[in-house]
């Protein structure tokens, strides 16, 4: 964890006007230090500007420590996202990272499930691309499918990096224009998974669907990981602000998480 | 020529090596921040809220950001007086800062506990009675909004305690002179100030307010003309020291509250928007000094009241 000031390779926004951007950094120590999970704090304000005041949290989408990059995507939905999406190549960032405990080795696991909603797909893809293990799936013969829910078509993005990862992909939105017509747990209950036909999920995404994931995977006896977005302060564990309830109280989102084990979280 | 001694200043009977303390609640027990930076550069560490009893704290969401400024409602989570000692208190000693524990109780008795036990361990130098906390329903703030009940708990602790008793004061108060000259007749060695203000934020599409415990504490640089206008006053009003803060973020705001009045000042949420906000204070107030080589950090305190 350290700070380090990043610069902006690209800006791009995804689809059509789905809030959407992926954005590219020099960030060599972070890329070094990052494993499938975990986030980054950014200043999302210019350098003399007291609003907005806080680091925004963002999960880190990918990265690669041998040329020194991540690459995040974001969704603008305040005032700190929307100055983030303002930015061009050659501008600089601050960012406070890795943080967080990421997802556990899925080494011993062979028929992942991954559930991921809108902005929490970028946190589910290290899972399956680590720099210098490409093709890590195959070797370890490990399959991965991913059931991606998004409100409309439009904000399903990064496909085809999921495809080439070796990755079965199935889509859910909740306008029925791709895939299934409602949600990724709905989408999940469609497969008909029969008994044995996965020995783990890691879910990232809204409250409402980690919830529901959670519940629906207890039903079929399979273990897994969540990992939560909720705003923070310090984001470092100093400050309790972000914590949630769990089964052994509350626990800091940011050190503590914010991936947990299924079953701990409490979401109601 | 500026030397690390034109930035030494006293609170009472407490030598700081620099004016910049971080405030409570806002660095844990330096443990996270220790990852990003030597703790020995800092004048000292306000540690989080420690009471009698672990508390888990206030049902989330605990946080709201506002414009140049935060709403929080921790509701002082800690693991109590006796796991902070056996867990925390050996590693602070070793920091290489001056320790100053902030204690919060929900009866007299408790505070006076609280600082009994306390008193028993090395290494700490001062207690920081906090008698402001807004997020708690009993007790907390309910102390420090009357003169008497500031001062019964200021006695308490000044009577079961050798340690210097700094004493946390509310902003939340018709007077705030009128509770400061109160607990410092009562014994109170310094005073703090301000805790954060009483305040709220409501969810227009749910309809409901945004924070679990519906009210928090206002803190950031939105608060920093009142903190100021409050050191001021109780500056005017008594004659121990004060260290300022509310809304600290660089050296010159440091620098304002020195000039009303405060001996040290304390950074809080100024760390959340740069971990390392304390450090280029220090750095900033040294830069300061050393355009007049004749003068120390301990010339300007109180400098703004003198008349031209």
């Amino acid at each position: 964890m350290q700070v380090e000031t990043a610069g902006v390779i690209s800006l791009s926004p995804l689809g059509e006007a789905t809030g959407l951007y992926h954005l590219v950094l020099t960030a060599p120590q972070i890329a070094k230090e990052s494993g499938p999970g975990q986030f980054v704090m950014v200043r999302c304000a210019d350098e003399q500007s007291l609003d907005p005041l806080l680091l925004r949290p963002l999960n880190i989408f990918r990265y690669h420590p041998a040329a020194g990059r991540i690459e995040i995507i974001f969704r603008v939905v305040g005032r700190g996202t929307d100055w983030l999406a303002r930015r061009r190549p050659g501008d600089s960032l601050s960012l406070l990272g890795p943080l967080g405990r990421g997802f556990s080795s899925l080494e011993k696991y062979h028929r992942i499930l991954l559930f991921a909603g809108g902005t929490g797909m970028p946190a589910l893809f290290g899972l399956v691309e680590q720099e210098g293990k490409v093709g890590s799936s195959t070797e370890h013969n490990q399959e991965f499918v991913l059931l991606y829910g998004a409100r409309t078509k439009e904000e399903l993005v990064f496909l085809d990096l999921w495809q080439a990862a070796g990755v079965k992909v199935l889509t859910a939105t909740d306008d029925g224009s791709a895939g299934f017509h409602g949600t990724v747990t709905g989408a999940a209950e469609a497969m008909r998974i029969s008994p044995g036909e996965f020995d783990f999920y890691c879910a990232c995404g809204p409250r409402p669907m980690l919830q529901a994931v959670q519940e629906l995977m207890a039903k079929y006896g399979i273990p897994g990981e969540l990992c939560l977005e909720e705003a923070m302060a310090c984001g470092i564990g100093a400050c309790m602000g972000c914590v949630c309830e769990t089964v052994h109280g509350y626990r800091r989102v940011c050190t503590d998480g914010p991936v947990f084990p299924a079953g701990e979280v409490k979401f109601s | 020529m500026t030397t690390a001694s034109s930035l030494e200043t006293r609170v009472g009977r407490v030598t700081l090596k620099n004016p910049v303390l971080v405030a409570s609640g806002t660095f844990g027990f330096a443990r996270e921040y220790e990852r990003l930076f030597p703790i020995s550069a800092l004048g000292g560490v306000m540690v989080t809220g420690i009471t009698l009893e672990p508390r888990a704290g206030n049902p989330p969401p605990r946080l709201m950001e506002t414009p140049a400024g935060l709403l929080n409602s921790i509701g002082l989570e800690n693991p109590g007086v006796h796991k902070f000692i056996e867990e925390e208190l050996p590693r602070l000693r070793d920091l290489g800062t001056e320790i100053i524990v902030n204690i919060s109780g929900f009866s007299l008795d408790e505070y006076g506990r609280l600082a009994e036990i306390l008193d028993k361990e090395t290494g700490l130098a001062a207690l920081e009675v906090n008698i402001s906390c807004p997020n708690v329903k009993k007790g907390g703030m309910t102390f420090g909004v009357h003169p008497e009940s500031a001062a019964a708990v200021t006695r308490m602790v000044r009577q079961s305690t050798s340690l210097p008793v700094w004493v946390k004061l509310s902003p939340n108060v018709t007077d705030i002179v009128e509770i400061a000259q109160a607990v410092v007749d009562a014994g109170a060695d310094a005073l703090t100030l301000i805790n954060t203000l009483s305040g709220m934020a409501i969810d227009p599409e749910k309809r409901r307010p945004v924070l679990g415990n519906v009210f928090g504490g206002l803190s950031g640089p939105a608060v920093k003309p009142v903190a100021l206008r409050m050191v001021w006053q109780v500056y005017q009003a008594v004659t121990v020291p004060l260290v300022g803060m509310g809304g600290i973020i660089n050296y010159r705001d440091a620098l304002e509250f020195i000039m009303a009045g405060a001996t040290a000042v304390a950074i809080g949420t100024g760390l959340f928007l740069d971990p390392f906000s304390p450090l280029k204070v220090i750095e900033g107030l040294q830069g300061f000094l050393a355009k007049n080589p004749e003068e120390t950090i301990r010339d300007l305190i109180g400098a703004a009241h003198c008349s031209p």
